[in-house]
Protein backbone atom coordinates (compact mmCIF):
# COMPACT_ATOMS: atom_id res chain seq x y z
CA UNK A 1 0.00 0.00 0.00
CA UNK A 2 1.17 3.51 -0.83
CA UNK A 3 2.01 5.73 2.13
CA UNK A 4 -0.06 8.88 1.98
CA UNK A 5 2.26 10.78 4.33
CA UNK A 6 5.32 10.60 2.09
CA UNK A 7 3.94 13.08 -0.44
CA UNK A 8 3.12 16.77 -0.51
CA UNK A 9 -0.40 18.14 -0.80
CA UNK A 10 -2.31 21.44 -0.99
CA UNK A 11 -2.64 23.43 2.26
CA UNK A 12 -0.27 20.98 3.93
CA UNK A 13 0.95 23.66 6.38
CA UNK A 14 -2.37 23.12 8.19
CA UNK A 15 -4.11 20.11 6.64
CA UNK A 16 -2.11 16.93 7.26
CA UNK A 17 -4.41 14.51 5.48
CA UNK A 18 -7.83 14.05 3.88
CA UNK A 19 -9.78 10.84 4.24
CA UNK A 20 -12.96 9.52 2.64
CA UNK A 21 -14.79 6.50 3.95
CA UNK A 22 -17.78 4.89 2.26
CA UNK A 23 -19.90 2.37 4.19
CA UNK A 24 -21.65 -0.28 2.09
CA UNK A 25 -23.58 -3.41 2.96
CA UNK A 26 -24.91 -6.27 0.88
CA UNK A 27 -28.60 -7.03 0.68
CA UNK A 28 -29.99 -10.27 2.10
CA UNK A 29 -27.00 -10.73 4.42
CA UNK A 30 -27.22 -9.69 8.08
CA UNK A 31 -24.85 -6.87 9.08
CA UNK A 32 -21.57 -8.15 10.62
CA UNK A 33 -22.63 -7.90 14.30
CA UNK A 34 -25.65 -10.07 13.51
CA UNK A 35 -24.10 -12.31 10.86
CA UNK A 36 -23.02 -15.90 11.40
CA UNK A 37 -19.73 -17.32 10.17
CA UNK A 38 -21.28 -18.50 6.92
CA UNK A 39 -22.71 -15.05 6.14
CA UNK A 40 -19.40 -13.37 6.96
CA UNK A 41 -17.64 -15.77 4.60
CA UNK A 42 -20.26 -14.98 1.98
CA UNK A 43 -19.41 -11.26 2.30
CA UNK A 44 -15.70 -12.00 1.87
CA UNK A 45 -16.30 -14.18 -1.17
CA UNK A 46 -18.47 -11.54 -2.89
CA UNK A 47 -15.66 -9.01 -2.45
CA UNK A 48 -12.95 -11.48 -3.47
CA UNK A 49 -14.83 -12.23 -6.66
CA UNK A 50 -15.48 -8.56 -7.41
CA UNK A 51 -11.96 -7.37 -6.58
CA UNK A 52 -9.63 -10.20 -7.59
CA UNK A 53 -6.68 -7.80 -7.81
CA UNK A 54 -6.80 -7.06 -4.09
CA UNK A 55 -5.18 -9.13 -1.33
CA UNK A 56 -7.23 -10.20 1.67
CA UNK A 57 -5.65 -10.16 5.14
CA UNK A 58 -7.68 -11.82 7.89
CA UNK A 59 -7.35 -9.98 11.20
CA UNK A 60 -7.09 -13.29 13.06
CA UNK A 61 -3.99 -14.20 11.05
CA UNK A 62 -2.16 -10.88 11.51
CA UNK A 63 0.41 -10.49 14.32
CA UNK A 64 -0.52 -7.87 16.94
CA UNK A 65 2.35 -5.58 15.98
CA UNK A 66 1.17 -5.51 12.38
CA UNK A 67 -2.37 -4.64 13.48
CA UNK A 68 -1.12 -1.82 15.72
CA UNK A 69 0.98 -0.52 12.85
CA UNK A 70 -2.09 -0.48 10.59
CA UNK A 71 -4.02 1.42 13.27
CA UNK A 72 -1.25 3.98 13.73
CA UNK A 73 -1.06 4.64 9.99
CA UNK A 74 -4.89 4.94 9.94
CA UNK A 75 -5.26 2.00 7.56
CA UNK A 76 -7.64 0.12 9.85
CA UNK A 77 -9.79 1.04 12.85
CA UNK A 78 -9.08 -0.37 16.30
CA UNK A 79 -12.56 -1.94 16.13
CA UNK A 80 -11.52 -3.98 13.12
CA UNK A 81 -8.30 -5.10 14.83
CA UNK A 82 -10.17 -6.11 18.01
CA UNK A 83 -13.00 -7.85 16.19
CA UNK A 84 -13.33 -11.57 16.78
CA UNK A 85 -15.51 -11.78 13.70
CA UNK A 86 -14.29 -12.81 10.32
CA UNK A 87 -12.85 -9.35 9.76
CA UNK A 88 -10.27 -8.58 7.14
CA UNK A 89 -8.53 -5.89 5.16
CA UNK A 90 -8.49 -5.83 1.37
CA UNK A 91 -5.59 -3.88 -0.01
CA UNK A 92 -3.07 -3.72 -2.85
CA UNK A 93 -0.51 -1.25 -4.22
CA UNK A 94 -3.21 1.35 -4.80
CA UNK A 95 -4.25 3.93 -2.25
CA UNK A 96 -7.79 2.79 -1.43
CA UNK A 97 -8.41 -0.16 0.85
CA UNK A 98 -11.48 -1.95 2.19
CA UNK A 99 -12.21 -2.96 5.77
CA UNK A 100 -14.53 -5.96 5.68
CA UNK A 101 -16.90 -7.19 8.41
CA UNK A 102 -16.24 -4.30 10.73
CA UNK A 103 -19.46 -2.50 11.68
CA UNK A 104 -20.60 -2.70 8.05
CA UNK A 105 -19.83 -5.31 5.40
CA UNK A 106 -17.55 -2.89 3.55
CA UNK A 107 -15.82 0.29 4.55
CA UNK A 108 -13.98 1.60 1.54
CA UNK A 109 -11.43 4.25 2.38
CA UNK A 110 -8.73 6.36 0.89
CA UNK A 111 -6.32 8.87 2.44
CA UNK A 112 -4.42 11.67 0.70
CA UNK A 113 -1.98 14.19 2.11
CA UNK A 114 -3.11 17.83 2.31
CA UNK A 115 -6.61 19.03 1.52
CA UNK A 116 -7.67 16.61 -1.23
CA UNK A 117 -11.09 15.24 -0.29
CA UNK A 118 -12.33 15.07 -3.89
CA UNK A 119 -9.35 13.01 -4.96
CA UNK A 120 -9.87 10.64 -2.05
CA UNK A 121 -13.57 10.33 -2.96
CA UNK A 122 -12.80 9.59 -6.61
CA UNK A 123 -10.30 7.01 -5.45
CA UNK A 124 -12.93 5.26 -3.30
CA UNK A 125 -15.38 5.27 -6.23
CA UNK A 126 -12.96 3.14 -8.25
CA UNK A 127 -13.83 0.32 -5.86
CA UNK A 128 -17.37 1.37 -4.95
CA UNK A 129 -18.60 1.53 -8.57
CA UNK A 130 -17.49 -2.06 -9.26
CA UNK A 131 -20.39 -3.74 -11.11
CA UNK A 132 -20.37 -6.96 -9.12
CA UNK A 133 -20.44 -5.04 -5.85
CA UNK A 134 -23.14 -2.63 -7.01
CA UNK A 135 -25.51 -5.49 -7.80
CA UNK A 136 -25.41 -6.49 -4.17
CA UNK A 137 -25.65 -3.23 -2.24
CA UNK A 138 -28.39 -2.86 0.36
CA UNK A 139 -30.07 0.29 -0.92
CA UNK A 140 -33.50 1.94 -1.01
CA UNK A 141 -34.42 5.11 -2.87
CA UNK A 142 -35.85 6.55 0.31
CA UNK A 143 -32.96 5.87 2.70
CA UNK A 144 -30.04 5.42 0.30
CA UNK A 145 -27.30 2.97 1.34
CA UNK A 146 -28.37 1.02 4.41
CA UNK A 147 -25.83 0.82 7.21
CA UNK A 148 -25.69 -0.91 10.60
CA UNK A 149 -25.65 2.41 12.44
CA UNK A 150 -28.34 4.93 11.43
CA UNK A 151 -25.75 7.72 11.75
CA UNK A 152 -24.19 6.49 8.47
CA UNK A 153 -27.37 5.81 6.49
CA UNK A 154 -27.82 7.54 3.13
CA UNK A 155 -24.53 8.24 1.43
CA UNK A 156 -22.53 6.17 3.95
CA UNK A 157 -19.94 8.89 3.43
CA UNK A 158 -17.58 10.19 6.07
CA UNK A 159 -15.30 12.96 4.82
CA UNK A 160 -12.63 13.91 7.30
CA UNK A 161 -9.41 15.82 7.52
CA UNK A 162 -6.58 15.82 10.04
CA UNK A 163 -5.79 19.44 10.79
CA UNK A 164 -2.67 20.77 12.54
CA UNK A 165 -3.70 23.82 14.58
CA UNK A 166 -0.98 24.61 17.16
CA UNK A 167 -1.50 28.38 17.07
CA UNK A 168 -5.26 28.11 17.60
CA UNK A 169 -4.64 25.69 20.49
CA UNK A 170 -1.96 27.91 22.11
CA UNK A 171 -4.15 31.04 21.83
CA UNK A 172 -7.25 29.15 23.04
CA UNK A 173 -9.24 30.31 20.00
CA UNK A 174 -9.80 26.70 19.01
CA UNK A 175 -12.68 26.43 21.52
CA UNK A 176 -14.95 28.91 19.79
CA UNK A 177 -14.23 27.17 16.47
CA UNK A 178 -15.15 23.81 17.99
CA UNK A 179 -18.39 25.35 19.27
CA UNK A 180 -19.41 26.61 15.86
CA UNK A 181 -18.44 23.29 14.27
CA UNK A 182 -20.80 21.39 16.56
CA UNK A 183 -23.60 23.83 15.68
CA UNK A 184 -22.99 23.16 11.97
CA UNK A 185 -23.21 19.40 12.41
CA UNK A 186 -19.46 18.91 12.05
CA UNK A 187 -17.72 16.45 14.37
CA UNK A 188 -14.32 17.28 15.87
CA UNK A 189 -12.08 14.71 17.51
CA UNK A 190 -8.54 14.41 18.86
CA UNK A 191 -5.77 12.78 16.87
CA UNK A 192 -6.87 9.14 16.88
CA UNK A 193 -10.61 9.16 16.98
CA UNK A 194 -12.71 9.82 20.04
CA UNK A 195 -11.38 10.61 23.50
CA UNK A 196 -7.74 10.94 22.55
CA UNK A 197 -5.77 13.95 23.67
CA UNK A 198 -4.57 16.22 20.94
CA UNK A 199 -0.99 16.43 22.21
CA UNK A 200 0.32 17.07 18.73
CA UNK A 201 -2.21 19.88 18.27
CA UNK A 202 -4.09 17.79 15.74
CA UNK A 203 -7.81 17.62 15.38
CA UNK A 204 -9.93 15.57 13.07
CA UNK A 205 -12.87 17.29 11.40
CA UNK A 206 -15.65 15.26 9.80
CA UNK A 207 -19.27 15.44 8.67
CA UNK A 208 -22.01 14.06 10.90
CA UNK A 209 -24.92 14.24 8.47
CA UNK A 210 -24.89 11.49 5.83
CA UNK A 211 -28.52 11.58 4.69
CA UNK A 212 -30.38 14.24 2.71
CA UNK A 213 -27.29 15.78 1.12
CA UNK A 214 -25.42 14.60 -1.94
CA UNK A 215 -21.84 13.38 -1.66
CA UNK A 216 -20.67 16.53 -3.43
CA UNK A 217 -22.53 18.78 -0.99
CA UNK A 218 -21.11 16.97 2.04
CA UNK A 219 -17.55 17.15 0.69
CA UNK A 220 -17.94 20.80 -0.29
CA UNK A 221 -19.17 21.82 3.16
CA UNK A 222 -16.36 20.00 5.00
CA UNK A 223 -13.83 21.45 2.58
CA UNK A 224 -15.22 24.92 3.16
CA UNK A 225 -14.98 24.59 6.97
CA UNK A 226 -11.44 23.26 6.77
CA UNK A 227 -10.44 26.07 4.43
CA UNK A 228 -11.74 28.60 6.96
CA UNK A 229 -9.91 26.90 9.84
CA UNK A 230 -6.70 26.96 7.78
CA UNK A 231 -7.07 30.72 7.22
CA UNK A 232 -7.66 31.32 10.95
CA UNK A 233 -4.70 29.13 11.92
CA UNK A 234 -2.37 31.04 9.58
CA UNK A 235 -3.58 34.39 10.95
CA UNK A 236 -3.06 33.17 14.49
CA UNK A 237 0.46 31.92 13.71
CA UNK A 238 1.28 35.40 12.39
CA UNK A 239 -0.31 36.96 15.49
CA UNK A 240 1.75 34.79 17.81
CA UNK A 241 4.92 35.69 15.93
CA UNK A 242 4.20 39.42 16.07
CA UNK A 243 3.04 39.51 19.68
CA UNK A 244 5.32 36.81 21.08
CA UNK A 245 8.39 38.01 19.20
CA UNK A 246 11.58 36.43 20.48
CA UNK A 247 9.67 34.26 23.00
CA UNK A 248 7.70 32.58 20.23
CA UNK A 249 10.81 31.95 18.12
CA UNK A 250 12.61 30.73 21.23
CA UNK A 251 9.88 28.14 21.88
CA UNK A 252 10.33 26.71 18.41
CA UNK A 253 14.15 26.62 18.63
CA UNK A 254 13.95 24.99 22.07
CA UNK A 255 11.70 22.27 20.68
CA UNK A 256 14.21 21.67 17.89
CA UNK A 257 17.06 21.72 20.44
CA UNK A 258 15.47 18.97 22.52
CA UNK A 259 14.66 16.82 19.49
CA UNK A 260 18.22 17.12 18.17
CA UNK A 261 19.74 16.10 21.49
CA UNK A 262 17.27 13.77 23.17
CA UNK A 263 18.50 10.31 24.18
CA UNK A 264 15.16 9.04 25.48
CA UNK A 265 11.68 10.45 24.78
CA UNK A 266 8.08 9.22 25.14
CA UNK A 267 5.46 9.48 22.38
CA UNK A 268 3.51 12.35 23.90
CA UNK A 269 6.46 14.69 24.38
CA UNK A 270 7.82 13.77 20.95
CA UNK A 271 4.51 14.56 19.22
CA UNK A 272 4.22 17.92 20.99
CA UNK A 273 7.76 19.01 20.11
CA UNK A 274 7.59 17.76 16.52
CA UNK A 275 4.34 19.71 16.17
CA UNK A 276 6.14 22.91 17.24
CA UNK A 277 9.01 22.24 14.84
CA UNK A 278 6.50 21.64 12.06
CA UNK A 279 4.91 25.04 12.77
CA UNK A 280 8.39 26.63 12.66
CA UNK A 281 9.08 25.04 9.27
CA UNK A 282 5.66 25.97 7.87
CA UNK A 283 6.24 29.62 8.94
CA UNK A 284 9.72 29.78 7.46
CA UNK A 285 11.40 30.22 10.86
CA UNK A 286 13.15 26.87 10.44
CA UNK A 287 14.54 25.40 7.23
CA UNK A 288 15.90 22.15 5.86
CA UNK A 289 12.90 19.81 5.77
CA UNK A 290 9.58 19.58 3.97
CA UNK A 291 6.18 19.14 5.61
CA UNK A 292 6.01 15.55 4.37
CA UNK A 293 9.41 14.85 6.04
CA UNK A 294 7.95 16.02 9.34
CA UNK A 295 4.66 14.16 8.91
CA UNK A 296 6.68 11.02 8.18
CA UNK A 297 8.55 11.53 11.48
CA UNK A 298 5.27 12.25 13.32
CA UNK A 299 3.86 8.97 12.03
CA UNK A 300 6.94 6.86 12.70
CA UNK A 301 7.53 7.86 16.33
CA UNK A 302 4.38 5.95 17.34
CA UNK A 303 5.08 2.67 19.18
CA UNK A 304 4.15 0.12 16.52
CA UNK A 305 5.65 2.10 13.60
CA UNK A 306 8.89 2.41 15.55
CA UNK A 307 9.02 -1.32 16.28
CA UNK A 308 8.40 -2.07 12.62
CA UNK A 309 11.33 0.11 11.66
CA UNK A 310 13.52 -1.60 14.31
CA UNK A 311 12.22 -4.96 13.13
CA UNK A 312 11.55 -6.34 16.61
CA UNK A 313 9.34 -6.02 19.71
CA UNK A 314 10.72 -3.39 22.10
CA UNK A 315 10.08 -2.79 25.80
CA UNK A 316 8.71 0.70 26.65
CA UNK A 317 12.21 1.85 27.76
CA UNK A 318 13.81 0.51 24.59
CA UNK A 319 11.12 2.27 22.58
CA UNK A 320 11.85 5.65 24.18
CA UNK A 321 15.53 5.20 23.33
CA UNK A 322 14.85 4.02 19.78
CA UNK A 323 12.43 6.92 19.30
CA UNK A 324 15.10 9.42 20.40
CA UNK A 325 17.63 7.91 18.00
CA UNK A 326 15.15 7.90 15.12
CA UNK A 327 14.21 11.54 15.73
CA UNK A 328 17.84 12.71 16.04
CA UNK A 329 18.75 11.03 12.77
CA UNK A 330 15.77 12.40 10.86
CA UNK A 331 15.68 15.92 12.25
CA UNK A 332 19.42 16.60 11.91
CA UNK A 333 18.95 18.47 8.64
CA UNK A 334 16.51 20.99 10.15
CA UNK A 335 18.06 24.32 11.15
CA UNK B 1 -35.42 -20.21 16.15
CA UNK B 2 -38.32 -22.46 15.17
CA UNK B 3 -41.92 -21.54 15.88
CA UNK B 4 -42.85 -22.96 19.28
CA UNK B 5 -46.36 -23.82 18.10
CA UNK B 6 -45.97 -25.59 14.74
CA UNK B 7 -42.24 -26.31 15.17
CA UNK B 8 -41.87 -26.10 11.39
CA UNK B 9 -41.39 -22.49 10.35
CA UNK B 10 -38.86 -19.90 11.47
CA UNK B 11 -40.27 -17.82 14.36
CA UNK B 12 -40.58 -14.20 13.31
CA UNK B 13 -42.95 -12.86 15.97
CA UNK B 14 -42.91 -12.88 19.74
CA UNK B 15 -46.33 -13.26 21.37
CA UNK B 16 -46.43 -11.77 24.85
CA UNK B 17 -49.47 -12.57 26.96
CA UNK B 18 -50.13 -11.16 30.37
CA UNK B 19 -52.84 -13.21 32.06
CA UNK B 20 -53.57 -12.58 35.73
CA UNK B 21 -50.30 -10.67 35.97
CA UNK B 22 -48.42 -13.68 34.68
CA UNK B 23 -46.36 -12.97 31.57
CA UNK B 24 -45.76 -15.67 28.98
CA UNK B 25 -43.58 -15.22 25.93
CA UNK B 26 -43.98 -17.43 22.86
CA UNK B 27 -41.97 -17.30 19.64
CA UNK B 28 -44.25 -17.87 16.66
CA UNK B 29 -44.07 -17.93 12.90
CA UNK B 30 -46.25 -15.47 10.97
CA UNK B 31 -48.79 -18.21 10.25
CA UNK B 32 -49.27 -19.28 13.87
CA UNK B 33 -49.24 -15.68 15.05
CA UNK B 34 -52.11 -15.02 12.66
CA UNK B 35 -54.01 -18.03 13.98
CA UNK B 36 -53.37 -16.87 17.53
CA UNK B 37 -54.84 -13.58 16.37
CA UNK B 38 -57.94 -15.44 15.06
CA UNK B 39 -58.59 -17.10 18.38
CA UNK B 40 -58.50 -13.70 19.94
CA UNK B 41 -61.45 -12.72 17.75
CA UNK B 42 -59.85 -9.67 16.36
CA UNK B 43 -61.31 -8.02 13.29
CA UNK B 44 -59.48 -9.61 10.39
CA UNK B 45 -60.67 -7.76 7.36
CA UNK B 46 -57.49 -7.67 5.36
CA UNK B 47 -53.78 -7.60 5.64
CA UNK B 48 -53.38 -4.36 7.52
CA UNK B 49 -55.70 -5.17 10.35
CA UNK B 50 -54.02 -8.50 11.03
CA UNK B 51 -50.90 -6.66 11.97
CA UNK B 52 -52.46 -3.62 13.45
CA UNK B 53 -54.49 -6.07 15.52
CA UNK B 54 -51.44 -8.01 16.55
CA UNK B 55 -49.49 -4.87 17.20
CA UNK B 56 -52.32 -2.89 18.71
CA UNK B 57 -51.67 -4.63 22.01
CA UNK B 58 -54.73 -3.96 24.17
CA UNK B 59 -57.52 -6.36 23.44
CA UNK B 60 -59.81 -8.73 25.27
CA UNK B 61 -59.73 -12.49 25.18
CA UNK B 62 -63.15 -13.91 24.55
CA UNK B 63 -64.48 -14.47 28.03
CA UNK B 64 -61.03 -14.62 29.56
CA UNK B 65 -59.45 -12.36 32.14
CA UNK B 66 -56.71 -11.02 29.89
CA UNK B 67 -55.23 -7.72 30.91
CA UNK B 68 -53.10 -7.20 27.91
CA UNK B 69 -51.83 -9.17 24.99
CA UNK B 70 -49.37 -8.19 22.36
CA UNK B 71 -46.65 -9.29 19.99
CA UNK B 72 -43.22 -7.85 19.53
CA UNK B 73 -42.30 -7.18 15.94
CA UNK B 74 -39.22 -9.07 14.83
CA UNK B 75 -37.25 -8.53 11.64
CA UNK B 76 -38.09 -11.55 9.44
CA UNK B 77 -34.52 -11.67 8.10
CA UNK B 78 -32.30 -11.23 11.14
CA UNK B 79 -34.63 -11.53 14.14
CA UNK B 80 -33.88 -8.09 15.61
CA UNK B 81 -36.65 -6.58 17.75
CA UNK B 82 -37.20 -2.88 18.36
CA UNK B 83 -35.78 -3.35 21.85
CA UNK B 84 -32.59 -4.92 20.41
CA UNK B 85 -32.17 -1.95 18.10
CA UNK B 86 -32.72 0.56 20.88
CA UNK B 87 -30.30 -1.28 23.16
CA UNK B 88 -27.54 -1.68 20.59
CA UNK B 89 -28.14 1.53 18.66
CA UNK B 90 -27.69 -0.49 15.49
CA UNK B 91 -29.80 -2.36 12.98
CA UNK B 92 -29.32 -6.02 12.19
CA UNK B 93 -29.71 -6.07 8.42
CA UNK B 94 -31.04 -4.09 5.47
CA UNK B 95 -34.53 -5.51 5.97
CA UNK B 96 -34.71 -3.97 9.47
CA UNK B 97 -35.13 -0.62 7.70
CA UNK B 98 -38.37 -1.90 6.14
CA UNK B 99 -39.61 -3.86 9.15
CA UNK B 100 -39.17 -0.95 11.55
CA UNK B 101 -39.83 1.79 9.02
CA UNK B 102 -42.16 3.69 11.36
CA UNK B 103 -39.47 3.86 14.01
CA UNK B 104 -36.57 4.41 11.60
CA UNK B 105 -38.02 7.46 9.85
CA UNK B 106 -38.27 9.69 12.94
CA UNK B 107 -34.90 8.38 14.15
CA UNK B 108 -33.19 9.33 10.88
CA UNK B 109 -34.93 12.68 10.90
CA UNK B 110 -33.59 13.32 14.40
CA UNK B 111 -30.03 12.37 13.44
CA UNK B 112 -29.79 13.94 9.99
CA UNK B 113 -32.52 16.58 10.01
CA UNK B 114 -34.41 14.73 7.26
CA UNK B 115 -34.93 11.20 6.04
CA UNK B 116 -34.75 11.25 2.25
CA UNK B 117 -31.61 10.20 0.36
CA UNK B 118 -30.17 12.70 -2.11
CA UNK B 119 -26.91 11.00 -2.92
CA UNK B 120 -25.65 8.51 -5.47
CA UNK B 121 -27.58 5.46 -6.65
CA UNK B 122 -26.12 2.04 -7.46
CA UNK B 123 -25.83 1.21 -11.16
CA UNK B 124 -26.65 4.77 -12.17
CA UNK B 125 -23.53 5.87 -13.95
CA UNK B 126 -22.06 9.00 -12.60
CA UNK B 127 -18.83 10.53 -13.71
CA UNK B 128 -15.95 9.49 -11.47
CA UNK B 129 -15.60 13.09 -10.38
CA UNK B 130 -17.45 14.90 -7.67
CA UNK B 131 -19.99 17.01 -9.44
CA UNK B 132 -20.58 20.54 -8.22
CA UNK B 133 -24.31 20.13 -8.60
CA UNK B 134 -25.06 16.55 -7.91
CA UNK B 135 -28.45 15.74 -9.35
CA UNK B 136 -30.08 12.45 -8.64
CA UNK B 137 -30.53 10.88 -12.04
CA UNK B 138 -34.08 9.67 -12.19
CA UNK B 139 -34.28 5.89 -12.02
CA UNK B 140 -36.38 4.20 -14.68
CA UNK B 141 -39.09 3.58 -12.14
CA UNK B 142 -40.23 5.95 -9.45
CA UNK B 143 -39.53 4.97 -5.85
CA UNK B 144 -43.22 4.23 -5.36
CA UNK B 145 -43.30 1.93 -8.39
CA UNK B 146 -40.21 0.11 -7.19
CA UNK B 147 -41.78 -0.43 -3.79
CA UNK B 148 -45.05 -1.56 -5.35
CA UNK B 149 -43.14 -4.21 -7.30
CA UNK B 150 -41.43 -5.33 -4.14
CA UNK B 151 -44.75 -5.48 -2.31
CA UNK B 152 -46.26 -7.66 -5.05
CA UNK B 153 -43.23 -9.94 -4.77
CA UNK B 154 -43.64 -10.15 -1.00
CA UNK B 155 -47.35 -10.99 -1.34
CA UNK B 156 -46.55 -13.71 -3.89
CA UNK B 157 -44.09 -15.15 -1.35
CA UNK B 158 -46.77 -14.84 1.35
CA UNK B 159 -44.41 -12.60 3.28
CA UNK B 160 -47.22 -10.42 4.55
CA UNK B 161 -45.20 -8.70 7.20
CA UNK B 162 -42.80 -7.24 4.65
CA UNK B 163 -45.74 -6.46 2.37
CA UNK B 164 -47.46 -4.49 5.12
CA UNK B 165 -44.27 -2.58 5.88
CA UNK B 166 -43.85 -1.80 2.19
CA UNK B 167 -47.45 -0.66 1.91
CA UNK B 168 -46.85 1.80 4.77
CA UNK B 169 -43.69 3.02 3.07
CA UNK B 170 -45.59 3.59 -0.19
CA UNK B 171 -48.34 5.50 1.60
CA UNK B 172 -45.76 7.71 3.27
CA UNK B 173 -44.01 8.41 -0.02
CA UNK B 174 -47.29 9.22 -1.74
CA UNK B 175 -48.06 11.64 1.07
CA UNK B 176 -44.72 13.35 0.44
CA UNK B 177 -45.69 13.58 -3.21
CA UNK B 178 -42.95 11.34 -4.58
Amino acid sequence: MENWYAETGPDEDVVISSRIRLARNFKDIAFPARANKKQQDQVISIIKEALPEMNCYLMNDLPNLEKEYLIETHTISSDLAKSKKNSCLFTNDERASVMVNEEDHMRIQSVFSGLRLEEAYDDCLKIERNNKLQENYAFTYEFGYLTACPTNTGTGLRASAMVHVPALVISGKINSILDSCSKLGIAVRGIYGENSGSGAHMIQISNQVTLGQSEAEIIASIKNIIGQIAVLERQERQNLLEKGGIHFTDKIYRALGILKNTRCIDTEEALKLISEVKMGLDMGILKGATTSDIVTILTNVQPACLQKIEGRILTPDERDEARATFIRENIAKVE
Amino acid sequence: MLCERCKKNEATMVLTKIINNKKTVTNLCAECAREAGNTMQMPLDGLGSIFSGLLGLETLWKGGPIQSIGTVKKCPSCGMTKEDIMREGKLGCGDCYITFIDEIRPLLRKIHGNCLHHGSVPNVDEPVKVRKEAKNEAPEKSPVEMLQDKMKEAIAKEDFETAAALRDQIKELQKEGM
